[in-house]
């Protein structure tokens, strides 16, 4: 695979903001990569002293690859908000494909499956998907929080930037939106 | 409900969370007054909290990179040789096992990975492939058939027959098989070791989640392949996985000589759970438990289950005597009773 240039990224996030769906093609290989790296890290198959970071994918794929010289975002709040729309449709996209891989996807009968946490992780993540469209439907700002932090990656004072809103406001909307997130997931349960 | 009062619920969400746990019941009765619903969205809402405290602390992608890690294999979508890796299917312990397609045949395989542990040494990689090539002679419809082993740059994997089934293990977590089908796949199973122990291969490490059920009966997989069982064996026997302690003959856990005898008290151990849906030696939790519990046998099966003949009490009795030489000799005569039991019924 040929490494995406700087600028080609610009344009394809772009691109995909103007509604041209086919940019996505061209990002995906960019975060599979980027996964896949972090995978392996995980598996603690690279140097031990490599430490962990438990920053958004964004800042990894998008924001060291792009070329904030040359292209004139109207700001670096809209790319953010650009580049957390892409992450979530990009990971949704390939939990969905894993999960229909393990589960009776065509060519790839499941069998010895002894069920792995994968499953409970990529299903929450769909869950969340689906569930934060009902929330955007109720409340679309606390659902732009979840975009932004938890698909996004971004910091409580990224998305307050994003959002222009203060960080206590994020907050607030972080808090309220994880508790009626896990009740849209789990159901209502006794006090 | 409309935006509006999400708007509220949300505003009260954050004063009550603010405040102490004693004080919340009384702002809430002060702050919602007579709206019941409110007052309950809000409750219904605080229940999660606790969990929610350390919901979401880190981004999507490190859930999908994680899970990656893992439950699916970083090998997915390689190729190893003309295999094409297309999903992880399980995890032994010991090795990753893959679904993958050989893409010469265009069929499906299981392709075994070992574990980094033994590619990295060279005798016990030549002791596994030497018993690989001796496995790879078994050729019996219930014994899964190994197809090919191969190497890939520092990768070394084995190549089965792809299986669709269920384990045996996983059977038994909804309890015992009815009596006519245990002995059905007794009888295959034996069938299956008598098989192999003519060809000189003894299997040693008999267990139901070496056993697959599938359609037509059972196959039995990770035939002889002894660096397969204890791939990260240290010096100390003790650490040994204690899911395959439950199966060990005496002379595995006091470290004699085994032989094709062992396979015989194995295949004792896996028809009494599958007779009566409980373990013939549980709460192995480390080789010296095991001992001890080997020293006591199981309770009889009859006592368990009334309605299973005495006959079956004897045949699998003795199969599991502590000294090898008061077991079956040979599979065969456990297979030949197994038979009678089956056809006289």
């Amino acid at each position: 695979m040929v490494d995406a240039l700087p600028q080609d990224i610009t344009r394809l996030l772009r691109l995909w903001n103007a509604g041209n769906a086919e940019a996505l093609e061209g990002l995906t290989p960019l975060v599979y990569r980027e996964l896949h790296r972090l995978a392996v890290r995980y598996m603690g198959r690279e140097r031990p002293n490599h430490t962990l970071q438990a920053t958004g994918l964004v800042n990894e794929v998008f924001v060291r690859l792009i070329d904030w010289q040359n292209v004139q975002w109207q700001n670096r709040s809209h790319f953010f908000g650009v580049s957390a729309q892409v992450m979530r449709r990009i990971l949704v996209d390939y939990a969905r494909s894993r999960l229909y891989a393990k589960r009776g996807g065509k060519a790839r009968p499941v069998s010895l499956d002894e069920v792995p946490p994968l499953d409970n992780n990529l299903t929450d993540l769909l869950a969340v998907d689906m569930a934060l469209s009902r929330l955007a439907a109720l409340d679309p700002r606390t659902a732009q929080v979840v975009e932004l932090r938890y698909f996004g990656g971004l910091s409580v004072e990224e998305t307050a930037e994003v959002l222009k809103v203060s960080s206590i406001t994020v907050i607030r909307n972080w808090n309220l939106a994880k508790v009626w997130l896990l009740r849209e997931l789990y159901g209502e349960q006794k006090a | 409900m409309s935006p509006d009062r999400m708007q509220r619920i949300e505003a009260l969400y954050a004063e009550t969370l603010a405040l102490p746990l004693g004080e919340r019941d009384a702002f809430l009765d002060g702050a919602c007054g007579g709206d019941i619903d409110l007052r309950h969205e809000i409750e219904s809402l605080l229940t999660y909290q606790p969990r929610a405290e350390t919901y979401m602390e880190q981004p999507a992608y490190h859930q999908v990179a994680q899970s990656l890690a893992d439950g699916t294999g970083v090998l997915v979508d390689r190729m190893l040789g003309r295999y094409q890796l297309l999903s992880l299917v399980g995890r032994g312990g010991t090795a990753e096992v893959y679904c993958a397609v050989d893409t010469r045949l265009n069929r499906l395989v299981a392709v075994k990975v070992l574990p980094a542990l033994i590619s990295g040494d060279r005798e016990r990689l030549e002791r596994f492939e030497h018993e690989a090539r001796a496995a790879a002679v078994l050729s019996h419809p219930h014994i899964c058939a190994l197809h090919d082993i191969g190497t890939e740059g520092e990768m070394h994997y084995l190549v089965f027959e792809y299986l669709v089934g269920e384990p045996l293990s996983d059977r038994l977590t909804r309890g015992a098989l009815p009596l006519e089908e245990a002995l059905i796949y007794a009888a295959q199973i034996a069938g299956a070791l008598a098989y192999a122990h003519e060809e000189g291969i003894i299997h040693l490490d008999l267990k139901p989640s070496n056993i697959m059920l599938m359609r037509n009966g059972v196959k039995l997989f990770d035939f002889g392949i002894a660096e397969l069982r204890y791939p990260d064996l240290p010096a100390s026997p003790s650490i040994r996985p204690c899911g395959t302690l439950g199966y060990m003959s005496p002379e595995q856990l006091e470290g004699h000589d085994t032989d094709s005898r062992t396979d015989i008290f194995a295949c004792g151990v896996v028809m009494y759970e599958m007779l009566t849906g409980q373990s013939a030696f549980p709460a192995r939790s480390s080789v010296e438990a095991a001992a001890l519990n080997l020293k006591h046998g199981p309770p009889p099966i009859s006592k368990l289950k009334p309605d299973i003949p005495p006959t079956m009490d004897l045949l699998v009795s003795r199969c599991l005597a502590r000294n090898p030489s008061e077991r079956w000799q040979t599979i065969s005569e456990l297979l030949f009773q197994l038979r009678a039991s089956v056809s006289g019924r």
